[in-house]
């Protein structure tokens, strides 16, 4: 398959924000997915402002070659703007903040943390992905533990990412795309050589996901439950690891995905863009043709407004092929992974 | 022509622009002219090399110039003029220090590039070999996109040429093919409008292929520039090129060209 020749047009930054509890691996994941995608995976990479790649690029050093974990996210939430490219093609702008865990849990505006949770329920609702982040350990640690709700604080996730959905309706936008990003997932496969043991295991924890959060099959929510890694790190005591042991799981397979789903949303909205102004060019026709010809300011004034819905049409539609041909050339690198569409297997599309 | 060299900390860069340079000046004979300056670099340098002896760290960005004449080959046209930009390795993986905003500034303006790395970080463990790559690749992607996305359109830059250095003996195509697994990416990405090549250059000080990847540049610039360059130029650089590929045999392991230009070497 080709690359696009034309541009997508203007698709709008894809704004993402991560959801979980302390230590949840957030900002570890982070960094390997920057790590993995900035040196380039097939033909996709990530790309950063020398400054933003300085500072990612020193701290995944300090993992991938010191094993040193990053320290917990400090109070002042860390803003970073990426380019997803696809060759050389910038297919779409990456707006990324990293939170700190308890950002989640506070009340707005009662508690004294809560200077940040209100600024990530603001973002959330200008989200176009959230990632909902669970820490593998606890997954792995408690099959079958009514406890995890609590430890996982995924109710809250659930609120918080309905809150979001409900602003972004009202406001006439497509709710966010959700990934169930599964941290830490060399543990729950821990000492699982045989295939089928291992798929076995993955669909359980992909049903379990599932029932912990049940927005992630509401009508229209284009979602995926992926499970990373950053290796077989094992117990890792005063945040060292064994830097041999690092050998990154799927860490660009989350992104790969709100891109995709970000231009499927983009494709969407240009779609009724282009019957909004489609209709309105047809009713403009048939205006036109009912005004007489001596009314000629009015003809003229009828004229110029249908030719601009036609042009407002034609971009729209030019748009909405350009996201659909990006759309496509990227979904192939999605397969085999559990991607829903309304709760149901797939993406919603067919793969291009 | 502008060539910008990057890579690491004794890496082999000068040593790389100095065997190339005087390749280069070989092929070309009376056609090749340099300032007195370059010329006693260049004779420093490779006197260096030619002992065995350390050539020191490049401490700033160095500039070399090689003009070539048409000499009696009237059809050649004008002269051409060759840039070999040699940035410090302190410039790679570096905060924002002003040698790191130099290195971006000039990657963005080249017409070729070679990325020097020692066979010995490929060889490293996993982590230090993809943390020396990544740093590498990181702001030569960079300067790729924003060439690419630069008000003239689509252009700039034309070759990117990864240089294995202090390849200990001739590796195999195969062998090369692996060692630079890490750049796959970038040559997966690139090579769809781009062309680049790998080549191995072993600790001989004046390895006969070292002017590979500058006649490689050289060869694709001027088949790109065409209006004042003309056919001339086109069949002494090809030519060039040959007879540094034929001596490279397969040590210089493999081309990527773009899709739409796929053509034997």
């Amino acid at each position: 398959m080709t690359q696009p020749t034309a541009p997508p047009g203007p698709v709008k930054p894809l704004v993402i924000t991560m959801l979980g509890t302390s230590l949840s691996g957030k900002t570890t994941y982070l960094l390997t997915m920057y790590g993995t995608l900035s040196l380039g995976v097939g033909r996709q990479s990530l790309v950063a402002d020398p400054n933003q790649d300085y500072e990612l690029g020193e701290n995944w050093d300090r993992l991938s070659r010191e094993g040193r974990l990053p320290p917990p996210t400090a109070d002042e939430p860390h803003e970073y703007l990426f380019t997803f490219t696809h060759d050389l093609a910038p297919v779409a702008e990456l707006d990324w903040t990293d939170f700190r865990g308890g950002a989640m849990d506070a009340r707005v505006p009662d508690d004294d943390d809560s200077a940040d949770t209100a600024q990530l329920i603001a973002r959330l609702s200008r989200s176009d992905s959230i990632y909902l982040v669970l820490d593998g350990e606890h997954l792995a640690a408690s099959p079958a533990d009514d406890s995890l709700p609590a430890t996982m604080l995924t109710r809250r996730m659930t609120s918080l990412v309905r809150h979001a959905i409900r602003r972004r309706q009202a406001a006439g936008q497509a709710p966010p795309s959700l990934v169930a990003l599964i941290t830490k997932a060399d543990l729950l496969l821990q000492g699982m050589w045989e295939d089928a043991q291992i798929w076995r295991t993955m669909d359980a924890t992909t049903q379990r996901v599932r029932t912990l959060l049940p927005v992630l099959s509401e009508a229209g929510v284009r979602a995926l439950i992926c499970p990373v890694s950053v290796g077989h790190l094992g117990d890792h005591p005063g945040g060292q690891v064994n830097p041999a042991n690092i050998n990154p799981l799927w860490p660009e397979k989350p992104v790969q995905f709100s891109v995709v789903a970000h231009l499927d949303a983009e494709r969407d909205r240009r779609e009724r863009e282009r019957a909004a102004f489609g209709t309105e060019a047809g009713k403009l026709t048939v205006e036109l043709a009912r005004t007489r010809w001596l009314e000629r300011r009015r003809r003229r004034a009828l004229q110029t407004a249908r030719q601009q819905a036609l042009a407002r049409q034609r971009s729209a539609e030019q748009a909405s092929q350009a996201c659909r041909r990006w759309a496509d050339l990227l979904r192939p690198s999605l397969r085999h992974t559990p991607a829903y569409f309304g709760g149901e297997p797939g993406m919603g599309v067919e793969h291009g | 022509m502008r060539v910008v060299v990057v890579g690491h900390r004794g890496s082999g860069k000068t040593a790389l622009v100095a065997q190339a340079l005087d390749g280069v000046r070989a092929l070309a004979g009376d056609r090749a002219r340099m300032s007195p300056v370059d010329r006693w670099r260049l004779h420093r340098t490779t006197a260096r090399l030619a002992a065995g002896r350390p050539i020191g760290a490049t401490r700033t960005p160095r500039v070399a110039s090689l003009a070539l004449t048409a000499g009696d080959q009237a059809s050649a046209g004008p002269g051409l003029s060759v840039t070999v930009h040699d940035h410090p390795g302190r410039a790679v993986g570096a905060g924002p220090t002003g040698l790191a905003r130099r290195l971006e500034t000039d990657l963005a303006q080249a017409d070729g590039i070679f990325m020097v790395i020692s066979q010995e970080d490929l060889m490293s463990a996993r982590s230090r070999r993809l943390s020396r790559c990544r740093s590498l690749v990181v702001p030569v992607r960079r300067a790729l996109l924003a060439a690419r996305a630069g008000p003239a359109g689509p252009g700039g830059i034309q070759s990117v040429v990864i240089v294995v250095t202090r390849a200990g003996r001739r590796p195999a195509v195969g062998e090369l093919a692996m060692l630079a697994t890490p750049f796959d990416g970038l040559e997966t990405s690139a090579s769809a409008v781009i062309a680049g090549a790998t080549v191995a250059l072993d600790d001989d000080p004046a390895p006969p292929h070292a002017a590979l990847p500058l006649l490689w540049c050289l060869d694709r610039w001027v088949s790109q520039a065409g209006g004042a360059v003309t056919a001339g130029w086109q069949a002494t650089t090809s030519a060039w090129f040959r007879a540094a590929w034929d001596a490279a045999e397969d040590t210089g392991r493999y081309a990527w060209l773009p899709y739409r230009e796929r053509r034997v070497p």
